[in-house]
């Protein structure tokens, strides 16, 4: 990891002061301040050997290390320039991709994190401060120094009737305006009838104040939030936007052949792709022919040749060495083009799913409201002061703190189990979403099975080492899926491998490898027809050996299905690969033949999905990002693009379809969780209604009362969801 | 009792001076990011080693 190397690979950086690159990646503010995303830091090592390279080398003027996000934030000094920044950074021995300047987004985001943070602090300091005085009141203080601990407690009060409590008016009041209950609206009515009452009180000299219980539980409830919220950040920590498959820049054609960011390209525009970038937008094909792989489409992964005139869609991943093309259309026309723009916009879109618990709290809400009306008036025409004190201590003890602290915090632990467990979720909602699912769709291709094409076996199955570096010398020029599989299967046999040198050695898109050795030609291409599915190394026209290509399934994929059949869930099988290939697939999961789809579209899938209520969509690519937006939850499975987690409720990153399973259970335990809590906090509140509204309630009972039940809730989630 | 006259607002001012240490640090991006200053502690120092040796020790660049 990191070697010191003077001359690392060339790679060219010097786009990254070419104008138009310099206005999307320096910073705003300071012209020398650049951002990289930076592949390859794992550890402490790292960071000091990225931070201290301002010790050693004068071009740059300071580098500060993100561990989390793996970002490194360099100012080159005025002198230099980002491409010497780049180099210096690839000779340590790391990966340096340029991101985007920082946008006015992220700035406001982290301002908003920032306050939440000093609220939290000040919150505390005055719960804290107060709770300390009326302690003091409660253990039998009297007289002046009572009267001085009160009016401190009130003035403590203050900044938490006005700048604590804000979030809780914001919510209430945007609630309010929808018609609809919130859990701000009682901690709203609490905290600001709690100070009104308690500051009469206090200017008459008698009766109750009611300060530290309601500053304590703000204080928690705040906490809560603040928790979960970060929980949820943290594992989509990473900036996203160096997962967008598409690179950012392109080789341009014309007067001047050089780097361009892809998004200033033009309909007429002619590009170079290398092998392994990805074609930026429709456009025709001018070499003679090419290979691409689209299995961002379609999932599939089975190169397509194209050739001179034809139209190669956006999004394709080019595969031979250098492609020319003409741009036709470009960003959103084309159909790549609208499956990023909505990744983008549905990263942002807020889920606005009515969960158990919101109606629960609705319930309570009303009733406590409704029932403290009733008694005060009630009540009142008999004994008016006792009326307004009981009721006061019914809204402070019989608000649903409990239910606002529960709640978040049963979510929150449940998000972290899952994450422990390797599946990443969007929002705590998804919880509840998965025990309504009563269909799951699933993908194919990289979901059901494994998503790179891999060789199973060789016939024969031992190969003598000649056979063996003849290949690997062959598919040497090879960028070609068939490629890797055959690389990676070789290289896992012991025998060790010289490569050769043949004449006349070339690969032919769309055939094979062919290269020539002592007037004997040789090739790997398709194998033979009593080998389907195969390839094979033919020495002249006679077959060498066969290596098969496999499509397994995923282990335990069938126990899994037939456990989520026994449930009572529709399980489907959709893909873009061909019908019988699905069908095939189909048998062996134990599914019937009218539950599995081939040949199907990114959008065809999304309308399946969407056809059903309560569905769930398991897949993996860009492809299936539209059939994730019409499904009611949608896990994607790791394999291939991460860009795909956008806009899917859940992200699992193992990959196994067992963790989709394992995604009920943990639904399952945390709603359990939830319902707990919401009947501890019923049960507190009853209790604590009734025995306010027979008076036994005051301030001291109160404070006493609170911290117990956040304890049992804190001890029930944190204790009862231990599996 | 004329003690707490003096101790109850001295303790009020500690506190309220630690809140605004807390707003400061915070609006000065500290908490931004509280995973890598917690390894910034385990960098070596090697000019350190340099004057403590007495001896000429070029920048070194271990391997990992």
């Amino acid at each position: 990891m990191g070697q010191l190397q003077q001359n690392s690979p060339r790679i060219d950086d010097s786009y990254l002061d070419q104008e138009n690159f310099k206005h999307l990646y320096a910073d705003a503010e300071n012209p020398n301040l650049i951002r990289f995303y930076v592949d390859g830091i794992s550890c402490s090592r790292c960071v000091q050997k990225l931070e201290s390279l301002p010790q050693t080398k004068s071009q740059i003027r300071s580098v500060q290390v993100q561990l989390g996000s793996k970002m490194a934030q360099v100012e080159i000094s005025p002198s230099s320039n980002f491409a010497t920044a780049a180099q210096l950074i690839r000779d340590l021995g790391f990966y340096p991709t340029p991101l985007r300047a920082r946008t006015n987004a992220e700035d406001l985001e982290k301002i908003s994190n920032r306050n939440e943070l000093i609220r939290l602090a000040v919150a505390a300091f005055c719960a804290g401060n107060i709770m300390t005085f009326a302690f003091g009141v409660y253990f039998g203080l009297e007289g002046e120094l009572k009267h001085v601990f009160d009016w401190l407690s009130f003035v403590l009060y203050l900044p938490v009737v006005t700048y604590v409590a804000w979030p809780f008016y914001r919510g209430a009041w945007q609630s309010l305006k929808q018609r609809q209950l919130s859990i701000d609206l009682p901690m709203v009515v609490a905290s600001f009838s709690g100070f009104l009452f308690s500051t009469v009180n206090l200017i008459r000299g008698e009766g109750s104040l009611y300060y530290d219980s309601i500053s304590g539980f703000l204080f928690l409830i705040l906490a809560a939030r603040f928790l979960q919220k970060s929980i949820q950040k943290k594992a989509f920590s990473d900036s996203f936007r160096h997962w967008l498959p598409l690179q950012e820049k392109v080789m341009k054609l014309g007067e001047g052949t050089r780097w361009t960011p892809v998004e200033s390209l033009k309909k007429g525009d002619r590009i170079l792709l290398k092998a392994s970038e990805i074609c930026p937008g429709d456009a025709r094909l001018e070499s003679v022919t090419a290979d691409f792989d689209l299995s961002f489409l379609t999932g599939e992964s089975c190169p397509q040749t194209y050739s001179r005139g034809m139209t190669v869609p956006s999004g394709a991943r080019a595969l031979s060495a250098e492609a020319v093309l003409q741009m036709e259309r470009l960003g959103e026309d084309t159909t790549f083009g609208k499956i990023l723009s909505e990744v983008r916009s549905g990263f942002l879109k807020q889920s606005n799913f009515m969960g158990l618990a919101d109606r629960a709290s609705h319930l309570l809400i009303l009733s406590v409201f409704s029932i403290a009306t009733v008694f005060v008036i009630v009540y009142g025409f008999w004994d008016l002061p006792q009326a307004l004190e009981r009721g006061l201590a019914l809204i402070v003890l019989a608000c649903p703190c409990a239910m606002a602290f529960g709640t978040p915090l049963a979510l929150t632990m449940g998000l972290r189990r899952a994450t422990q467990k390797g599946l990443i979720a969007k929002s705590a909602d998804v919880f509840e979403k998965m025990g309504r699912i009563r269909s799951i769709f699933l993908d194919k291709t990289g979901t059901l099975t494994k998503s790179k094409l891999e060789i199973s076996r060789s016939v024969p199955q031992t190969l003598d080492s000649d056979s063996i570096s003849y290949v690997l010398s062959l598919e040497n020029i090879s960028s070609h899926p068939i490629a890797f599989a055959l690389r990676s299967y070789l290289g896992s046999s012991k025998a060790e491998v010289r490569l050769v040198q043949f004449e006349e050695h070339r690969e032919v898109p769309g055939v094979g490898v062919f290269g020539r050795i002592d007037g004997i030609s040789y090739s790997v291409r398709k194998g033979l027809d009593s080998f389907p599915r195969s390839v094979a190394l033919f020495r002249e026209d006679t077959c060498v050996c066969h290596f098969l290509i496999s499509e397994d399934l995923e282990e335990n994929s069938a126990e899994l299905i037939h456990k989520w059949k026994a449930r009572g869930l529709e399980v489907f099988v959709v893909s873009g690969d061909q019908q019988h290939i699905v069908d095939q697939v189909a048998q062996r999961l134990g599914l019937a033949k009218e539950n599995s789809f081939g040949n199907l579209s990114p959008e065809q899938k999304a309308e399946m999905v969407q056809k059903k209520p309560f569905s769930m969509m398991v897949g993996d690519g860009i492809n299936d990002v539209l059939a994730f937006q019409k499904a009611f939850v949608s896990v994607a499975v790791s394999g291939s693009i991460r860009a795909a987690m956008q806009s899917a409720s859940v992200y699992s990153s193992t990959g196994a379809l067992a963790q989709v399973d394992l995604l009920f259970q943990v639904s399952e335990n945390t709603l359990k969780s939830v319902n707990r809590n919401l009947w501890i906090s019923v049960f507190y509140n009853t209790v604590g209604g009734v025995a306010a509204m027979l008076g036994f309630v005051n301030p001291f009972v109160a404070a006493i009362l609170m911290p117990i039940s956040s304890l049992v809730i804190l001890v029930s989630t944190v204790w009862g969801g231990r599996e | 009792m004329s003690v707490l006259l003096l101790m109850i607002p001295m303790a009020l001012v500690l506190g309220l001076g630690f809140v605004f240490a807390f707003m400061w640090a915070a609006k000065s991006e500290q908490f931004d990011d509280v995973e890598t200053p917690a390894h910034r502690i385990l960098f070596e120092d090697d000019k350190m080693i340099e004057s403590v040796d007495n001896v000429k020790v070029h920048a070194k660049e271990s391997s990992s």
